[in-house]
């Protein structure tokens, strides 16, 4: 699936590459590569335009979908996910504030990691401390903090920090263009060295979050069982956080605003191989990297030559989905 | 095996457990009883690390407070009244969750963990419930399964909280019998809060009653279960009579004239 995301992601665009041509400059690039037969220029877009691109996309996807799954599952929170917990605004603030500076690209992750993590400490802490009563038995029985509290937070601190994003935004005119078009978020201008940007990022967390999927696993039995079961639950609770967000931070940093993924693709994984995180966690990282990179390719094409900002194509398909999770659950009464 | 000295808990205003000393020896099985809100549940929880304590538990010959999360888990085994099971998870991928104290951090479970996994299913009658979902199961096939996930920590010491209060008379007994069968083959040591005095009783070697936070009294079963001390505790006029195989049968009496049984218009 993701092999064939990619090799369409290449192929397909304004000027079609024949997959045998993607092929052959693709080899090219080997140590002792064949003689190619492929023109100067369509090696050039591929090697220049289409392949950064469709790297970056599967990068971020795998971000976000994987991000997604692991709050999900450190939270014992169904809906969670990096837009809805506020951690893309946050990031989107950090990274706003880099752009309006002037400051150099590299800073960029790190500035959104930083709005980040602030964003889901906020959240995490006014969920947990809004629906304490609410939930007091909730969590004494385990079951982790109230989805609804939760969710309502985000909401409030997504809010919170787009407003002050909106007011820097306007507040710095000048570099009001390049805010705008990296909120909307795309892939437009992707390139080798925003790749090289964020994949120390990207490893880093993938490492943190795969080697984390079996606690995942005990989790679900509640937190005062897992400590019971040995899991030092704080510990692991703050590594996750912190892995999940960094990978989403730097996702949001290269791509913008793109929301939805991290509900979208652990739900249809689950609803087909079932809901252990070790297979969740990894798979959702693949699928959200497919996912992503075929909604880019739709995203450029379907109204071509100009492109749907991705983000507006995510949320088209995303909202819905949600709408649709949240009465499913609510339906098994999961919901506080 | 256990010893618990000067345990205090206090949630908030609430004293949950005021001064509560006890101590279990290996391989024996103590009982813990008393009225609803005593302290039952807080001291087993105290002992299992679960909530704040002051004064000293000493497990295995080590002080609790020095030990780590995953070695206090392989050390004691703790069955909660209202275990949580995920309705998707298998029976088997619920019973390996009790190896977790020994799978380390960047590992996945062993076949040797597998193994052990699926003779305990065997053991426990529930090899069928491998490979179904926990949504599928009876209240008896659940208890035998969280109590087959606590034996995959092989944990010397059990805590057990409430094992029997969802399941029938009959299923009660059945459940008991394992548990003294299980200790007995792995000599485990055994503290439980039973609710029904009557099993406590048949079952324990020693009992401790708990009442208002404190220790009203323990030694062995004849010794605490006594007319006079239940009726001052739980508060309900309680008759202990000694049955014909010699055990003692706890029943409880309704008192003329209390205000529970006025005239019946």
């Amino acid at each position: 699936m993701l092999i064939f995301a990619l090799a369409a992601g290449v192929s397909i665009g304004p000027a079609g590459v024949p997959l045998s041509a993607v092929a052959e400059s693709l080899l090219a690039h080997l140590p002792w590569h064949p003689a190619s037969s492929v023109p100067p220029i369509d090696s050039a877009i591929v090697w220049q335009i289409r392949l950064p691109r469709v790297v970056l996309g599967a990068l971020v996807g795998a971000m976000l979908a994987g991000g997604g799954a692991a709050y999900q599952g450190v939270f014992r929170n169904p809906l969670a996910d990096p837009y809805l917990l506020g951690v893309a605004a946050g990031a989107g603030l950090g990274a706003t504030m880099v752009i309006i500076t002037g400051a150099n690209p590299a800073l960029l992750p790190p500035a959104a990691f930083a709005g980040g993590i602030g964003a889901v400490a906020l959240t995490y802490s006014l969920g947990a401390g809004a629906g304490r009563h609410a939930d007091e038995t909730a969590l004494e029985a385990g079951r982790g903090a109230g989805t609804a509290s939760i969710l309502l937070a985000g909401v409030a601190v997504a809010a919170l920090l787009t407003a002050a994003q909106t007011y820097l935004q306007q507040a710095h005119s000048q570099t009001l263009q390049s805010v705008y078009a990296w909120i909307l978020g795309g892939l437009s201008g992707a390139t080798w060295s925003q790749v090289g940007l964020i994949i120390p990022y990207v490893i880093a967390a993938s490492v943190a979050l795969l080697a984390h999927r079996r606690l995942l696993d005990v989790l679900r039995v509640g937190e005062t069982e897992a400590g019971s079961l040995g899991v030092n639950v704080a510990r692991l609770r703050l590594i996750v956080v912190i892995a999940a967000t960094l990978g989403a931070a730097a996702a949001v940093a290269v791509s913008g605003l793109i929301g939805f993924v991290g509900i979208i693709v652990p739900h249809l994984i689950r609803l087909t191989a079932g809901p252990s995180y070790r297979v969740v966690l990894p798979v959702s990282m693949i699928g959200g990297a497919a996912f992503l990179v075929l909604t880019d390719i739709a995203a450029r094409t379907v109204e071509a030559p100009a492109e749907i900002p991705i983000g507006v194509l995510t949320a088209a398909i995303g909202a819905p989905f949600f709408l649709f999770v949240l009465r499913s659950r609510r339906a098994r009464q999961d919901l506080a | 095996m256990i010893r618990a000295n000067d345990l205090r808990v206090r949630f908030g205003p609430t004293v949950a457990l005021d001064s509560v000393s006890l101590s279990v020896a290996t391989g024996e099985w103590v009982g813990l009883i008393g009225p609803n809100g005593a302290g039952k549940t807080t001291l087993l929880r105290a002992i299992a690390r679960m909530v704040r304590v002051d004064g000293t538990v000493t497990v295995a010959g080590r002080r609790s407070g020095s030990l780590t999360q995953r070695q206090l888990a392989r050390l004691i085994a703790y069955v909660p009244q209202n275990p949580q099971l995920p309705p998707e998870m298998t029976g088997g991928d619920y019973v390996l969750l009790g190896r977790t104290p020994h799978i380390g951090y960047f590992q996945v479970e062993s076949e040797a963990d597998r193994r052990i996994c699926a003779s305990l299913l065997d053991r426990m009658a529930l090899s069928h419930m491998a490979r179904r979902q926990l949504r599928a199961m009876s209240g008896g096939e659940a208890q035998r399964l969280v109590l087959a996930r606590a034996l995959a920590q092989e944990a010397p010491i059990l805590l057990l909280d409430e094992p029997t209060s969802s399941l029938d008379i009959g299923r009660r007994v059945d459940a008991l019998e394992l548990i003294d069968e299980l200790r007995k083959e792995r000599s485990l040591t055994v503290l439980s809060a039973i609710h029904d005095l009557t099993l406590a009783g048949q079952f324990a070697d020693r009992l401790v009653l708990l009442a208002a936070a404190r220790v009203a009294a323990s030694g062995s079963p004849a010794d605490v279960l006594r007319d006079d001390l239940l009726s001052a505790h739980f508060g309900a006029g309680i008759q202990v009579m000694t049955t014909a195989d010699g055990d003692l049968a706890v029943i409880s009496r309704r008192m003329p004239g209390s205000a529970r049984s006025g005239a019946g218009n």
